[in-house]
């Protein structure tokens, strides 16, 4: 087999340009995080598979393991969250609260592989901890947005939803299992299945009609503020009412033309228990970032803090910028400076060094230049220098 | 305004589902005539209809070339994609079912290892592997699958039964039905939301022929 020239399924080699462009896009988000405060923090690549895989059944064949040299089981982690809370109850006390952190770096998935199914994904984003408030979720919110428009977007959706909405309305009315398959027919909003499925499981009529209008129930805020008082239980007023709440603040924000409402959203991650979001655009079939409050994961490493996060999915903005606007150039060299022989070489890296403190962007190497293609391979820089005549002539 | 796009499986549900635009006053009449264009636009209502195989239609609206599709639910289940189903159209209607000769349907019970033909591997598979429990060995088929079991290529199929006349002059029935089918609405994750107001539209639209 031809192992060594080939990638496994599910990861890729970038290339300059795509590499230029996807650094600036991350810087881009890295620096809008930051605007808000943010501080960049690193957690290892892997970790025990107990950090990620607790709370996350959905995920659990997702993670990509493997056993250490002391036969323990490790996962190459499939998502930040998990090992930022770890982090936060290892390092961090009630005292450092508030506390805002953010990361970059890759994420590992396995599980399907085809099309733009990607094991490996940079992922970007940033976690408030230590605050339970509406205001804290708008923040993170108002945050993505603005790191997706630092990036380049200009068209996206971020569409926001709750947990509580839908527990409120089964509150113990349907099995834990049968409660999972609701959840798969929500997601997929297959109005004629979550139908079949409520005759099937004795769902009565009232909760049923409900439950099949639930998917249709997107748009914005005032398709929740319409489910308001309508006797749903406290758990679903309660969800509601956060989820307003949240919404109003991203507006006072002013980034309330980028955000709407689904009732019906849920998401493969079970570990949220407050706003959760994931967002959208054009010319991208899959979500471009995504995120919400998980108050209960900190628990499970011994801490207590209510936490709201986000994260973008950076090589998901890229694919969507540049099917919008075409390539972008990987930059240029600045200036070739050559020489022909070693008495030269000197003279030759001290000019490439002054170039290099202005700023440049400098090749510096042995030639002769005799023939023109020689020269054409360096017809990208700006200018030619040579160490031992004149300027040989430049280009703008 | 950006064109919406529409998938439809070439066939009988690309005729059913041109109709049903026609009487939501789209202008799609000429897919109807012979011709071997694959496209087709709706220049005033900004709308393109595309004809492609049945078991691509789940695939150009998850990845968002086309924002709606409509497709029989076999494809559905077989396809597993990440879409929304939002609507049942109510035609093409027909039953998944596993079939054999008859006295095979005492063995369904009974047996625990058996050959299955089909063209749906993933639906055959979700039924007998998760629904009944037992482990089968799947035989994936292009066509003609009732063959199979007379020629002793599998002991039973899971297929498609409209009229079950297929089946009969096959000497095979229906043992059991898996589920029943139809056609569905498909609507890509991300068109639904950023062209909520068109496409609700159609999707109203429909309902209201239904």
């Amino acid at each position: 087999m031809d192992t060594d020239r080939k990638l496994p399924e599910g990861v890729a080699d970038i290339t300059e340009s795509d590499c230029a462009l996807k650094n600036k896009i991350e810087a881009s988000i890295a620096r809008a995080l930051d605007s808000f405060g943010y501080n960049e923090i690193q957690t290892p690549t892997f970790e025990y598979l107990s950090v990620f895989s607790d709370d996350m059944a959905a995920e659990r064949e997702d993670i990509i393991k493997f056993i250490d040299t002391s036969g323990r089981i490790m996962a190459l982690r499939p998502d930040y969250t998990p090992s930022i809370s770890r982090f936060t109850a290892l390092h961090k006390s009630e005292a450092d609260l508030p506390l805002r952190l953010r990361y970059r770096g890759s994420i590992f998935r396995g599980g399907e592989s085809f099309g733009a199914r990607q094991k490996e994904f940079t992922q970007a984003g940033a976690e408030l901890i230590g605050d339970p408030s509406p205001e804290a979720d708008a923040e993170v919110i108002c945050a993505t947005i603005e790191a997706l428009l630092q990036a380049g977007l200009s068209e996206f959706q971020l569409e926001l939803g709750h947990p509580g909405f839908l527990k409120g309305l089964i509150a113990g009315k349907l099995s834990e299992a049968d409660f999972a398959a609701l959840v798969g027919l929500l997601d997929k909003k297959a109005v004629p299945e979550i139908e079949d499925f409520c005759a099937e499981a004795g769902v009565d009529k009232e909760l049923s009609a409900l439950l099949c209008r639930i998917p249709l129930l997107y748009g914005n805020a005032e398709i929740a503020e319409d489910m308001l008082g309508r006797g749903l239980g406290d758990e679903c007023e309660a969800a509601l009412r956060n989820l307003l709440e949240v919404c109003y603040a991203i507006e006072d924000c002013g980034y309330g033309r980028f955000i709407s409402v689904d009732l019906g959203l849920v998401r493969s991650f079970d570990y949220y228990t407050g706003v959760m979001f994931k967002g959208l655009t054009h010319n991208m079939a899959f979500p471009i970032c995504g995120g919400g409050r998980y108050d209960g994961l900190s628990g499970r490493f011994g801490g207590s803090f209510p936490s709201t996060g986000t994260a973008i999915w950076p090589d998901r903005v890229m694919a969507a910028i540049s099917r919008g606007s075409g390539r972008v150039e990987y930059p240029e060299t600045d200036v070739l400076v050559w020489y022909n022989n070693n008495e030269e070489r000197a003279a030759a890296h001290a000019l490439a060094l002054r170039e290099r403190q202005k700023g440049k962007r400098v090749i510096c190497e042995k030639h002769d230049f005799r023939s023109d293609d020689e020269v054409c391979r360096y017809l990208s820089a700006h200018h030619i220098l040579s160490a031992s005549k004149a300027e040989k002539g430049g280009r703008q | 305004m950006k064109y919406l796009t529409i998938a439809l499986a070439k066939g009988r549900l690309a005729e059913l589902s041109v109709e049903i635009f026609m009487k939501l006053g789209y202008d799609c009449a000429e897919m109807l005539t012979k011709t071997r264009k694959l496209i087709f636009t709706d220049e005033e209502k900004k709308v393109k209809f595309l004809l492609v195989k049945a078991g691509d239609v789940p695939t150009y609206v998850e990845y968002g070339a086309a924002d709606i599709g409509i497709v029989g639910r076999d494809t559905l289940l077989e396809e597993g994609r990440n879409l929304y189903e939002l609507l049942d159209l109510g035609f093409g209607k027909c039953r998944m079912c596993v079939c054999g000769p008859a006295e095979m349907r005492e063995k369904l019970n009974t047996t625990s290892t058996m050959r299955v033909a089909s063209k749906y591997p993933h639906i055959a598979a979700d039924y007998f592997n998760a629904k009944k429990n037992m482990n089968i060995e799947i035989i994936k088929l292009g066509g003609s699958v009732e063959l199979a079991p007379i020629t002793g290529l599998s002991e039973v199929i899971v297929d498609i039964v409209e009229s079950g006349k297929t089946l009969y002059e096959n000497g095979l029935e229906v043992l059991e039905e898996v589920c029943p089918l139809s056609a569905r609405l498909i609507v890509n994750r991300v068109s639904a939301k950023l062209e909520r107001e068109r496409i609700n539209e159609i999707v109203q639209g429909i309902r209201g022929l239904l």
